[in-house]
């Protein structure tokens, strides 16, 4: 199933970072560990990542640094800094209140529609 | 790949560079794409597509090239560090009115158009400040040696051809006369800073070379300038040194070379520096003598009261009031508020300074930066402390306030290449890779 667009937009910094948290990773590999993870869920146009990331670096989140065997492809990785590291946390809150919020309302809708159905 | 097909990668990539406008990105984000996109079809080829397969479906998984490069754009817009630049404007603005002022009431011993100058090395200082933001300052780099060496017989030359005006040496050459020993510390800052950027103290020759390119120069101020200036390179010197990996035994080893020289070079003579010390400590013995400044100052500055005596109310007749002691001008003039909040926002000048240095990953820029926090740190200080009274008179300026053409160029020129290297903090690979 594709998800919205804007839904999307609104986590990609929370994924990113969450993926840096792990381990430094260059472009492309956050791209295929977050639609390995998301069962696919997760697809985007591969180049909108970049500027997230550029723009994540200049906010101080994360830092870069291009690493590669000599010969090799030389690749840009990414690492989180502190400062990513404690938004990562204040972003997970924010998204567990979130979600659980989302969460109950849809379930209280549902139990509701339950219930009047028994009732007919 | 074929060349067809790699060229198709490049097109991709040139479209996306054209909307970023920031040119000396586009290296950076050149190379990051093209490993992208060659490793995207590499994948594809070796799951059977053909090569020309693999770099269409690569491409259109990057998503429209326009797209991504305006959002890259957005991004490596010049957002300038606005609290420095500011802060900057602030005492450059705050030095001229009360240079101003000064010349109106003709408080200044020396008979210059006090206002008219400074006006003139301001429009100067900020076109090179400005030059220096639009270029590349890792180009600076390979200069440092010639810096480090040029500085070095400056310094030898106000020795022997220094003329003393105030207190101060100056090299004159033609109409114009230069604070050599006032801009030095600036200039072997940033000397230092490219020579030691990557230096490895580990090695026994390279310690010993390292600490003779840090002390040769502070005994030839100590020879042709006020220690104060000597003060300034020393701290500049060490923060350079620290920041650039040398560990805690050799800083050691440097801070006390620093000082034996110095101390040494006290003992060798001038009986003046004494004076000025034990004028600071007890003023009262020799009131007429080398306690005489101290004094008039602590007058000037107990009597500003709380809001100032305006600017109709003349202050008493003391030398260097447009140049080490416009702090007490300001305060007598506007009060002590005033000068509490000039000197809390010059804490907030060398906070901001060192936080730029902290977010900035290239060695040289880091380096460059430290030293500049080091030398401007101890500027405002001792000038504010030794204008309340709390440190010893020396000839030291507060910097982008006090008069002085030569120290105001090279100030502006070290805040142009902070803003340079704040503009170009997040382009991470070195000038020779991308050359």
């Amino acid at each position: 199933m594709k998800v919205n667009k804007e839904l999307l937009k609104g986590s990609t910094v929370i994924l990113v970072l969450s993926m840096l948290d792990r381990e430094p990773m260059y472009g492309y590999q956050m791209i295929k560990e977050i639609e390995k993870e998301s069962s696919g869920v997760f697809m985007f146009k591969e180049g909108t990542l970049y500027p997230i990331l550029h723009s994540l670096e200049a906010g101080g989140m994360i830092e870069s640094y291009w690493w590669g065997n000599e010969g090799s492809r030389q690749r840009k990785y990414y690492k989180i800094t502190e400062k990513g590291n404690s938004c990562l946390k204040e972003k997970r809150q924010e998204w567990e209140t979130f979600s659980s919020a989302v969460d109950k309302v849809l379930n209280k809708e549902a139990f509701v529609w339950g219930q009047l159905m028994t009732q007919e | 790949m074929g060349t067809a097909d790699d060229a198709r990668i490049t097109e991709y990539i040139n479209e996306v560079c054209q909307q970023i406008k920031f040119r000396e990105m586009h290296q950076e984000v050149k190379l990051e794409l093209n490993a992208h996109l060659h490793e995207v079809a590499d994948e594809y080829t070796a799951g059977g597509f053909s090569e020309k397969e693999a770099v269409d479906r690569a491409i259109a998984q990057m998503g429209s090239s326009a797209i991504v490069g305006k959002q890259l754009n957005r991004v490596h817009k010049s957002k300038p560090e606005w609290s420095i630049v500011t802060l900057s404007l602030l005492f450059v603005g705050l030095g001229l009115l009360a240079l101003y002022f000064i010349e109106r009431q003709a408080l200044s011993a020396t008979p210059v158009h006090l206002f008219t100058r400074s006006v003139v090395f301001t429009i100067i200082g900020a076109a090179i400040a400005a030059g220096l933001y639009l270029c590349d300052y890792r180009k600076l780099m390979p200069y440092s040696r010639h810096i480090y060496t040029g500085t070095l017989l400056m310094l030898v030359a106000v020795i022997i051809f220094g003329q003393s005006v105030n207190g101060k040496n100056y090299l004159s050459i033609g109409p114009f006369s230069f604070d050599i020993v006032g801009i030095s510390p600036l200039l072997l800052g940033m000397a230092l800073a490219g020579i030691l950027s990557g230096w490895d103290w580990n090695k026994p020759q390279k310690l010993l070379q390292g600490l003779l390119l840090c002390v040769v120069p502070l005994a030839l101020m100590w020879a042709s300038g006020p220690l104060s200036a000597s003060a300034v390179y020393a701290a500049a010197c060490t923060v350079i040194v620290i920041a650039s990996g040398a560990g805690r035994r050799i800083t050691l080893l440097l801070v006390g070379s620093l000082f034996s020289v110095l101390i040494m070079m006290t003992i060798a003579g001038i009986p003046y520096m004494f004076q000025r010390l034990t004028g600071f400590i007890s003023p009262e013995n020799d009131p007429l003598g080398s306690g005489w400044l101290s004094i008039q100052l602590g007058e000037l500055i107990g009597g500003s009261g709380m809001f100032g005596q305006g600017l109709a109310q003349q202050p008493k007749l003391i030398p260097y009031l447009h140049t080490d002691f416009i702090f007490s001008y300001i305060t007598f003039s506007f009060g002590w508020i005033a000068g509490g909040i000039l000197a809390a926002l010059a804490v907030m000048f060398i906070i901001r300074l060192a936080g730029v240095a902290k977010t900035v990953k290239n060695t040289y820029a880091r380096l460059l930066i430290s030293g500049f926090v080091a030398i401007f740190a101890v500027q405002f200080l001792w000038n504010i402390l030794m204008n309340i009274g709390l440190a010893p008179i020396a000839g030291i300026g507060l910097p982008l306030i006090s008069y002085g053409g030569s120290q105001l160029i090279f100030n502006a020129a070290a805040l142009g290449l902070v803003f340079s290297i704040y503009r170009r903090r997040n382009i991470s690979i070195t000038l020779l890779t991308a050359k």
